[in-house]
């Protein structure tokens, strides 16, 4: 099956905002809509049809915003085999959709969050901290906003490549999306991203104990207070938390000091 | 009022909110990113290492929670652009005490994104309502509904965070017992590590 170029840039295009308009009642309900109406459109040319079609999107939706077009190319799909089938056989398919929605937007919604939200977007983060650290000691003009344009870079491709392709996949294959979904191998993905991003979290890390960020020369505190963060980190302190504890221990260390 | 008050602080409001909106309403190019936002601000503000420090500290931080499902965590674009106004204004308040201050800003933030999730559900009955009536859903109107209250507020909000604040932080600073001040001082000190554990700790979470 293949898709007209125009109507999957509408759909990709109008996929950027699938999020403009979230609430708690139908999360990304109205964001799917308005991405799906120039295929509803197209699919359903008598208004009726359309508006029937429309209200059934408008039922609770909600992924993850980068594999959304995954679920764009498939409930496209699935509402073009709808509008092929008699009266009688259309019942099913509405159906279908319906379970399909609800299955796609979870499950693509943990691959996404795993990749983009846990790897993808602190690793380029590292990349952009690395980066500065990079073009500052060899002296680069507009360090800060290279190391910028390279993280965003970095990111924003691997988000609109999934965006773009993931309509075309999801029309391609629709209920055999899972089976395509396995063969891109994101478990194995996250991993490389994770160890990328561990490497240049480590580098900086290294960076701040030998030139410790608020000036002055490197101390012994630099590991303590490393170590005692990593700590509290892994029992489960978040950072904001440690802050609080660390402007408490300020306090008494400015106590006891001279 | 003076200068920065009518003119350059509500310009500035406008930036910080135009870029959130990016982060979850609008494209999530990650141009909302702290490390993007803070140097932006600082270097309109004429100070970009400043601007870089605190973005960076915020970015850092913001990474204890990530925006699954409905889960809002503090608004990171927002604490970094408070903190980064604080320091820039007039009363140019000392970065130890503008960047736990932007914190509170960025977790006051979520109170008024929470309100606006529940109030975006009349644009779905009136989407309902409009394709009942019209066969069609008018999505210029919502959309600019939708994002244009959001923006108006984050601006709103950032503009009271830096422009009431500032001068109550300026004058507190001054008064504030000089123990509190190094206890502050040490706290920023520490805060670059404490991010650092955070950055990797991501890493380390199970896939």
């Amino acid at each position: 099956m293949s898709m007209e170029r125009g109507l999957h840039r509408a759909v990709f295009l109008r996929s950027l905002l699938i999020q403009a308009c979230w609430s708690y009642e139908g999360m990304q309900n109205l964001g799917f809509l308005y991405g799906l109406d120039p295929w509803l459109r197209r699919i359903y040319p008598d208004p009726e049809e359309y508006r029937r079609a429309a209200f059934r999107h408008l039922e609770f939706f909600n992924t993850q915003p980068y594999m959304a077009g995954f679920a764009f190319g498939v409930i496209g799909g699935l509402e073009e085999r709808r509008a092929r089938l008699p009266e009688e056989q259309r019942r099913a398919v509405e159906d279908q959709i319906v379970r399909m929605k609800k299955a796609m937007g979870s499950s693509l919604a943990a691959i996404g969050d795993t990749f983009f939200w846990g790897a993808l977007k602190p690793a380029c983060a590292g990349l952009i901290l690395l980066s500065w650290l990079v073009f500052w000691s060899f002296g680069v003009s507009r360090p800060v906003l290279l190391g910028a344009l390279l993280g965003l870079a970095c990111f924003n491709a691997a988000a609109l490549w999934v965006r773009w392709r993931g309509i075309r996949v999801g029309y391609a294959t629709q209920e055999r999306l899972p089976d395509e979904i396995q063969r891109l191998r994101w478990h194995e993905r996250v991993r490389w991203v994770r160890r990328l991003g561990l490497a240049a979290a480590l580098v900086l890390t290294v960076a701040a104990l030998v030139v410790p960020p608020q000036g002055g020369s490197p101390g012994w505190w630099g590991p303590v207070l490393l170590a005692a963060a990593a700590g509290a980190r892994a029992a489960g302190l978040s950072a904001v938390r440690s802050y609080g504890v660390a402007l408490a221990l300020g306090c008494v260390v400015a106590l006891a000091g001279p | 009022m003076n200068p920065w008050n009518l003119f350059v602080l509500p310009a500035l409001s406008a930036w910080v909110a135009l870029l959130e909106c990016d982060s979850v309403l609008v494209g999530q190019w990650m141009v909302s990113r702290p490390l993007v936002l803070g140097p932006s601000v600082g270097f309109l503000c004429g100070d970009i290492r400043m601007g870089l420090a605190v973005g960076t500290l915020c970015e850092l931080f913001s990474f204890d929670r990530a925006p699954v499902g409905s889960a809002i965590p503090f608004n990171a674009p927002v604490a970094a652009g408070c903190a980064v106004l604080l320091c820039a204004g007039p009363d140019a308040v000392p970065i130890p005490l503008a960047f736990p201050a932007g914190l509170a800003a960025g977790y006051g933030h979520r109170r008024a994104e929470y309100a606006l999730r529940f109030w975006r559900a009349r644009l779905t009955r009136d989407a309902a309502e409009s394709l009942e009536a019209r066969g069609r859903v008018d999505w210029i109107r919502i959309h600019l509904l939708s994002v244009g209250v959001h923006a108006l507020l984050t601006a709103a909000f950032v503009y009271a965070a830096a422009g009431v604040l500032g001068p109550g932080l300026s004058a507190g600073w001054d008064v504030l017992p000089d123990l509190a001040r190094r206890g502050l001082q040490n706290a920023l000190d520490a805060a670059p590590f404490i991010g650092l554990a955070a950055l990797m700790h991501v890493f380390f979470r199970k896939a």
